[in-house]
């Protein structure tokens, strides 16, 4: 039998497990591998901080939404949010999948166009899209999601000027019951001004129009939210369809399902509180099923889920590079990771697990990254077991959105690493180097030192 | 002999240039020619010209079925039998043949015409009397049937009608040539002679040389049925002058050739079946004459008929087709039939066979196929039953305790194809997981009629699911009810079958599943999407451990490789240096029937489409037409938008075959497919444009590979139609064609 560690004794308040609403208290758990990968390994071999994704998950999740939809609507197509993670290698799993490229401004739209995707397999939503892009979108078939009356007009234009009909989307807002409502994307449906701006279109002579696309929210945590959008876009696709006799062949509910990650709002974890990808499905596919269209008019379910399919495939590898003790006696950590590169903490209470638990009393913990910024809290209270300098820690999920929106901001940006579905390993994102950031800067030759 | 189909062929709609008088003779003269070529079953006018040049070895005798047959079709026309009936010959033939029979006893002349006169109008009618009775109600061919029975009446009348006198001429006539064959020979060349009533060795000769020009197989068959009755009949101790004299052998010949590969489909099973239909028209024919001596009257054609249509009528009214297969559709030579069906079966599924698409969308697991190990056995063996499983393959979530943990779990279920609703069940309750509600075997369920005797169940529906009622008309994809567990359904799951009727729990009907992507048991997902093994498939029977996926319908691939009737498409075609060009029509015939045929109609290309896939059926033409090409270019292509599934075919490279190999491949078809190509192709599409790119396994093809190209890419645009074909032989572009706009 071998020795039991030693157990540093600790003076804790004592939380009876009555006023804990889950009985005995947290079960302990830790992190030694992703996908049968020692995390200490990946830390030796690339350093920390690190991103780390997992494309058997990425696989494994978008199979699960897609199997979620396609075995309830005849036509599904997905497309990936290039926002929620623009990774080469993460888009290029997606395609593989079948899904196609949903981006929001030009640099996203060659970004896909780079990965292979032809241009009728890209949906061009956002606010703005310059001019130059909309006539490449134009001349590349994409799929134009017009966002206001300006875009309109000026889609209008173009397809005037090259002589032919283009087919375009709108996007319309509209209330779905839940808060907050929003309507600053696309035109608004319950006061007449989508039908309006269809009517416009149509009357236009050059345009036609070939789907609608509605975006309702982030994180929403009601599925029927999804339900009464749907039904109110396909009530309004069969009024269009009576009107003026255009055939909509898509409508795009957008993504915003939410992932398994905890809002600091929530009070159950996230896993158990948000619902499946099915009952968004169901909600969905119930309500476009029964809204009566021809069987060989039925549009394409158009998908534009981000979060819910990548959130859980990305990790923050990090590790502890100092202990502390607050002035009021709370414990801290300082980790190698902070918010310049887990900017979704601000949202969410992540999973932070300990790679190795040594044993000892679970502590209610800070955990601060390494900037010198009073806002660089990575989790406010977290239960940890005692971790010593140089103990790793695995940040989960993280795979939405954290390296899109990273940003150079006293430290550089971590690598990213992807494992395969055999184990492999592969660095996807090298680590940045000081070029990386001042590389576009020009000094002045009377500043030059 | 049955009614031929006889489609306006190009050839007819090239010869407008010429005046119409010519026209029409020319008409008729084909017409007249297939009349001839059709009392051995074929319809190829060169065979006729030498069945012609048999009959006409006696002048006056032959002049005798000319009148029989030029009597009748005009006596059709006058009656206003249907013009395609007429052209087919088949009242021609009849007429023909009564014309022979009685000019072998009477001499030509003006009492002989005015009786042929009447007896052609009865044939006529007898004719049309019969062929209704006997097609439409009993299934069988009427065959020469009329014949007989017109000549029987003639040859009793004429007791009385002194004004018709014998002739001696042809049978004079039957002993020329003779003496210079061995006698086997000489008597099977007789008797082939004996099929129009000629009893010269050189009218026998004559109408071998047809027969061999016709078919290969039915001179075979020919020879196969002689020698098979001639044995029983002289094993038996039958008089050999019967045969000759009485006209018995031809019997032998006639049923051998139309068992053996005209209404049977040829295969070492009809080879037999020819060697025992000679030896039963044997034994009928020496009950024949026993039973007609009385009465003074010959047997004729009578042995081969009965022979022949109980054999049909017999096999026809099987349960299932066994080993021996009847031809289906307008029976053809011996080699027409097993080109068109060998290739086609393997290709399509069966005309007869009920094919559904699959009652649910997405990928689901057969986790119980047609005779299945549980439940599918004896009269119920026909049926699937569903599951979903992830790629690992589990079927549920978590432990599986629950119903919702099932990832079948109240699925929609959709209609398999029109029809209406005439049964639901919607109250019983889904049974916990790992229980059943024997009580109630089948559990909720929904049966639709589709047409006949084609019903469709799904059953073990979830409670309160089902979205229609007794009475609705459904539409293919509508969605019914939701997955459940009632019944006896230990875990949710669609049990779903074909049946032959409205009634619980009716027994199943073989059935084929239409339109999905495959992935066999045993593929193995290699990292990525690529999975070995999966492809899609037309029609098909998937077993247990595949996993179906419905293929979505695409109403813009449809349309970009539309066809419609009356396109003309002008093709400009470059190979090496050279330039040439090509044009094509698409046509569609009354019935539905359609093609693709160039403009000087030696080529054509038989073509279906629906809103699941389209395919080319056949080539027939020359083997240097693009044509060909395309044929195989678009074999089969699936409305399916995704460009990493694969799917296979083979069609047959026959037409690129010279007359020779031709030949002889027709010979081994009967023993194993000869002369088809395995191809393997997949299709990308992007909204407007719609390529198809087809690899032929040359090496697997041997000879029948022989001059094909290695790879062909054709394009489709939407609104055009086929716009591009690319040809290419070991990384050469060999033809580069294009539609002119």
């Amino acid at each position: 039998m071998s020795r039991q560690p030693y157990d540093k004794p600790t003076i804790l308040k004592h939380a009876t497990g009555l006023a804990n609403k889950f009985g005995r208290g947290p079960s302990r758990k830790s992190l030694e591998r992703i996908d049968g990968v020692k995390v200490t390994e990946l830390i030796e071999r690339f350093g920390s901080p690190l991103f780390v994704f997992s494309e058997h998950r990425l696989r494994q999740k978008y199979r699960e939404a897609y199997r979620a939809f396609s075995l309830r609507y005849p036509k599904v197509q997905f497309s990936w949010s290039y926002k929620t993670n623009y990774l080469d290698a993460v888009c290029r799993i997606f395609h593989q999948e079948g899904a196609w490229a949903e981006v929001v401004s030009e640099i996203e739209y060659e970004m896909a166009r780079r990965l292979g995707i032809p241009g009728e397999h890209i949906l061009f939503n956002g606010p703005y899209k310059p001019e130059p892009a909309l006539r490449t979108a134009i001349a590349e078939g994409s799929k134009l999601h017009l966002d206001h009356y300006e875009e309109l007009y000026t889609v209008e234009r173009l397809a005037r000027e090259a002589g032919r009909v283009v087919p375009v989307s709108i996007r319309i807002n509209m209330d779905t019951g839940i808060h907050p409502r929003w309507d600053r994307f696309g035109f608004n449906l319950d006061n007449g001004e989508a039908l309006d701006a269809i009517r416009r279109l149509h009357a236009g002579g050059h345009l036609v129009l070939e789907g609608i696309h509605s975006h309702i929210g982030t994180f929403v945590l009601d599925p029927e939210a999804y339900g009464r959008a749907a039904a109110k876009m396909a009530e309004l696709a069969l009024t269009v369809r009576r009107e003026t006799g255009m055939v909509v062949k898509y409508l795009d509910v957008g993504g915003g399902f939410a992932s398994r990650s905890t809002l600091h709002s929530q009070y159950a974890p996230g896993a158990d509180g948000s619902p499946p990808i099915d009952d968004y499905a169901e909600a969905i596919t119930s309500a476009l099923l029964g809204a009566g269209f021809p069987q060989n008019e039925m549009p394409t379910l158009m998908l534009e889920t981000g979060r819910a399919l990548i959130d859980d495939a990305g990790f923050m590898v990090t590790r502890v590079v100092g202990n502390k003790r607050l002035a009021n006696g709370t414990r801290a950590l300082i980790v190698d990771a902070g918010v310049n590169v887990l900017f979704t903490s601000f949202w969410y209470r992540h999973d932070v697990l300990p790679v190795l638990d040594r044993g000892g009393m679970l502590e209610e913990t800070v955990i601060y990254g390494p900037l010198c910024m009073n806002i660089d809290v990575v989790r406010p209270s977290v239960l940890l077991p005692p971790l010593e300098a140089g103990d790793a820690l695995v940040i989960r999920p993280v795979g939405a959105y954290n390296l899109t929106q990273s940003m150079q901001f006293i430290r550089l940006r971590p690598a990213a690493i992807l494992i395969g579905e055999n184990q492999e390993v592969d660095v996807v994102r090298r680590a940045e180097v000081l070029d990386d950031l001042k590389g576009p800067e020009l000094l002045p030759a009377r500043l030059a030192p | 002999m049955s009614v031929a189909t006889t489609q306006l062929r190009a050839t007819d709609a090239r010869a407008t240039v010429l005046p119409a008088p010519v026209r029409h003779a020319a008409a008729g003269v084909r017409a007249g020619l297939r009349a001839y070529a059709l009392v051995l079953f074929s319809q190829n006018p060169w065979a006729g010209l030498l069945f012609v040049a048999a009959t006409m070895v006696v002048p006056s005798h032959g002049m005798a079925g000319l009148l029989g047959l030029v009597m009748t079709t005009g006596w059709a026309r006058l009656l206003g039998r249907p013009e395609r009936t007429i052209r087919s010959g088949f009242y021609g033939f009849n007429g023909l043949l009564v014309g022979l029979a009685l000019g072998l006893y009477f001499r030509m002349g003006l009492p002989f015409v005015g009786l042929m006169g009447v007896l052609t109008l009865l044939t006529v009618i007898v004719s049309s009397a019969l062929s209704n009775l006997t097609e439409r109600y009993v299934g069988v061919p009427v065959l020469s049937l009329p014949f007989v029975l017109v000549t029987w009446a003639a040859i009793l009348a004429t007791r009385r009608f002194a004004g018709v006198e014998v002739a001696l001429d042809p049978v004079l006539a039957s002993d020329w040539g003779s003496g210079h064959l061995p006698v086997m020979a000489e008597l099977l060349l007789r008797s082939l002679g004996a099929c129009f009533f000629q009893l010269s060795v050189l009218s026998g000769a004559l109408v071998m040389a047809g027969l061999l020009v016709a078919s290969r197989w039915a001179a075979i068959l020919a020879a196969v049925g002689f020698v098979s009755g001639y044995a029983v009949y002289q094993g038996l101790g039958g008089p050999t002058g019967d045969l000759t004299a009485h006209f018995v052998g031809f019997n032998f010949i006639l049923s051998s050739i139309a068992v053996g590969g005209v209404f049977l489909l040829l295969s070492p099973g009809s080879l037999a079946m020819a060697v025992a239909a000679g030896a039963v028209t044997a034994v009928l024919s020496a009950a024949l004459l026993a039973f007609l001596e009385p009465f003074g009257l010959p047997v004729l054609a009578m042995p081969f008929i009965l022979t022949t249509q109980l054999v049909v009528f017999a096999l026809m009214t099987r349960a299932t087709a066994g080993g021996l297969r009847l031809v289906a559709g307008t029976p053809g030579t011996p080699e027409q039939n097993l080109r068109r069906t060998v290739y086609r079966d393997r290709r399509y599924p069966d005309p007869a066979l009920p094919a559904m698409h699959l009652p649910v969308m997405g990928e689901w697991l057969v986790t119980q196929g047609p005779d299945g190990p549980h439940t599918h056995q004896g009269l119920w063996a026909h049926a699937w039953d569903f599951e979903v499983a992830d790629d690992e393959g589990r079927r549920h979530r978590g432990t599986g305790e629950a119903l919702e943990d099932w990832l079948a779990w109240r699925a929609p279920v959709v209609a398999p194809a029109d029809g209406r609703v005439i049964r639901v069940i919607n109250h019983l309750e889904d049974t916990p997981v790992g229980e059943v509600d024997v009580a109630n075997n089948w559990g909720n369920l929904v049966i639709l009629w589709h047409h006949g005797d084609v019903f469709s169940a799904m059953c073990h529906l979830a409670k309160g699911s089902a979205t229609v009622r007794e009475g609705d008309t459904v539409v293919r994809g509508q969605v019914l009810a939701r997955v459940g567990a009632s019944g006896r359904s230990p875990v949710p799951h669609l049990h779903f079958q074909v049946q032959g009727s409205g009634d619980i729990g009716a027994p199943t009907r073989r059935a084929a599943l239409l339109h999905y992507v495959a992935t066999p048991a045993d593929a193995a997902r290699s990292g990525g999407v690529d999975v070995e093994g999966r492809a899609y498939m037309t029609h098909g029977v998937p077993d247990e451990g595949c996993r179906v996926q419905a293929v979505r319908p695409d109403e813009g691939l449809r349309q970009a490789a539309s066809l419609p009737p009356g396109r003309t498409l002008r093709w400009l075609i470059r190979e090496g240096e050279q330039l040439r060009e090509e044009t094509w029509l698409s046509e569609i015939d009354a019935l539905g029937g359609r093609r693709l045929v160039s403009d000087d109609g030696r080529a054509e290309a038989p073509l279906y489409a629906d809103d699941s896939y389209l395919t080319v059926l056949d080539y027939s033409g020359p083997p240097d037409r693009l044509l060909g090409l395309f044929s195989l270019a678009a074999a089969r292509v699936p409305f399916l938008d995704d460009p990493t599934v694969p799917w296979t075919d083979a069609p047959s490279a026959m037409a690129f075959a010279s007359p020779l190999a031709r030949m002889g491949r027709e010979l081994v078809l009967p023993f194993m497919l000869a002369g088809a190509v395995p191809t393997r192709s997949h299709l990308s599409w992007d909204g407007l444009r719609l390529h198809v790119r087809t690899e032929l396994d040359l090496e697997a093809a041997g000879q029948a590979g022989r001059g094909l190209p290695a790879r062909l890419d054709l394009t489709f645009e939407t609104g055009r139609g086929p716009v591009a074909l690319r040809a290419w032989r070991a990384g050469h572009l060999v033809v580069d064609a294009e539609v002119m706009p």
